[in-house]
């Protein structure tokens, strides 16, 4: 008897091959796939798009989970989730990794936001595609069982990819799912998904590279640390990550930090953000523009007016006219450009 | 306007999901991306894309409402009305 009828397995799709093909070995079997996806507010992919540089090629830029929805034909659900994600990110129960990466506390926060999910729509079980000894913080098998133990998800998450080497779960041993036709893959190559995409004939996948993650990023990182130190306005779901993405960053006081574009786009951003906000540049030069955060005083007004100085093309020239505006505000301040030394000492 | 992935699609299937099936929605996004992107939706979604028109930065698209999963191939490749 077909116990695979009317089952239907909600699984986290991130448009990766081992997520596309985990879901793929279920639908092989019947099963009926509903696709998610949070958006967290830190996928460098959506921070690249929102920046709109020219001539970005739109498919290098495109959302790879509904790609991956679209080739398998099921839907992909987007979920919002910034708000409530920054929480873990800011104080994460098992820790960051290298960087300000919580990923531990990531998957438990998306599994049991699937569960909830899974919940309203009738589904029977959840399934991702990690693979067993992938990655070195959350895909160990300790890692495993934490993250779906915290989830509350004991016996209903299924990993097709590597259900030969953890224990039976509970579609397997209700019938919906036949183990005998799930995987062993184990660790870092990529050999067993590739012979299985090549079973599935599914060409076309984006080359693994650690995820899109900003948070998984030293420079990012450091920047959002900063951030947070400095209790700097911050909304997820905003431009303000991906201002943290633009620009060379440097803090010139406890309340005071600056953004200083490195091209004609990233000015054109920062361009978007100036309203309330000093801003400066060097009139009738090849200048960045530089946009502050915080409430600069005369001082501080003079020391980034060097920064953009030092940025502009007048940079060798001994002394450089900046104009420094504000809304209405506008003035001209007359500084030798910024040394590289004392740069590197306020750089984020 | 002035949304960025995934915002529209999100906005798309939130607005989407009130209509009747037959109904068609027209998304207005200045994210050249959105014409990738929702195709791609509509083929995993199936409902129908019916292709886009553009108007300086404003690209209007066009959406009908399918109460049945489509083929995989439906919405495959992006068509302009122009």
């Amino acid at each position: 008897m077909k116990t695979s009828e009317g089952i239907k397995a909600l699984g986290l799709i991130s448009g990766g091959l081992d997520s596309t093909l985990a879901a793929k070995v279920l639908m092989e079997q019947g099963i009926e796939v509903h696709g998610l996806n949070f958006s967290t507010g830190f996928c460098s992919n959506d921070q690249r798009r929102a920046l709109g540089r020219a001539g970005e090629e739109p498919h290098r830029l495109r959302n790879e989970a509904l790609r991956a929805g679209a080739d398998l034909g099921i839907e992909v659900e987007i979920v919002p989730v910034e708000k409530d994600y920054f929480g873990i990110v800011v104080n994460p129960k098992f820790g960051h990794g290298a960087h300000m990466n919580p990923c531990i506390d990531c998957r438990i926060f998306m599994l049991k936001k699937a569960k909830d999910r899974m919940d309203q729509v009738g589904g029977h079980f959840l399934f991702t595609g990690e693979v067993l000894g992938q990655r070195p913080m959350s895909q160990h098998l300790a890692a495993l069982q934490t993250i779906e133990k915290e989830a509350g998800l004991e016996g209903l998450l299924l990993r097709p990819l590597s259900a030969h080497h953890l224990p039976e779960t509970i579609p397997e041993k209700k019938g919906w799912v036949d183990r005998a036709r799930l995987l062993a893959i184990a660790g870092r190559s990529r050999r067993g998904q590739l012979a299985l995409a090549q079973t599935f004939q599914i060409a076309e996948f984006p080359q693994p590279s650690g995820g899109c993650c900003s948070l998984t990023d030293d420079t990012f990182s450091r920047r959002l640390r900063d951030v947070l130190d400095h209790q700097v306005p911050f909304e997820p779901g905003t431009q303000d990550p991906v201002l943290l993405k633009v620009g060379r960053h440097f803090r010139v006081s406890h309340q005071v930090k600056l953004v200083v574009g490195r091209d004609e786009t990233e000015n054109q951003f920062l361009e978007r953000l100036r309203r309330g906000r000093w801003c400066f540049e060097v009139p009738d030069a090849g200048s960045p523009l530089v946009l502050v955060q915080g409430e600069p005083d005369d001082e501080l007004r003079k020391l980034i007016a060097a920064i953009a100085a030092r940025y502009s093309s007048r940079r060798s020239e001994r002394l450089v006219e900046v104009q420094a505006s504000k809304d209405e505000r506008s003035e001209m301040i007359r500084v030798a450009p910024a040394a590289d030394t004392f740069l590197e000492q306020c750089r984020i | 306007m002035g949304f960025f992935c995934p915002i529209p699609i999100i906005k798309t299937n939130a607005r989407i999901r009130g209509m009747q099936e037959g109904e068609t929605l027209e998304v207005i996004s200045d994210d050249r991306v959105i014409l990738v992107d929702l195709p791609n939706w509509c083929r995993g979604t199936g409902h129908e894309y019916l292709g886009y028109l553009e108007d300086e930065r404003e690209i209007h698209l066009f959406v009908k409402k399918r109460g049945r999963k489509a083929s995989p191939s439906q919405g495959k490749e992006r068509e302009s009305l122009k």
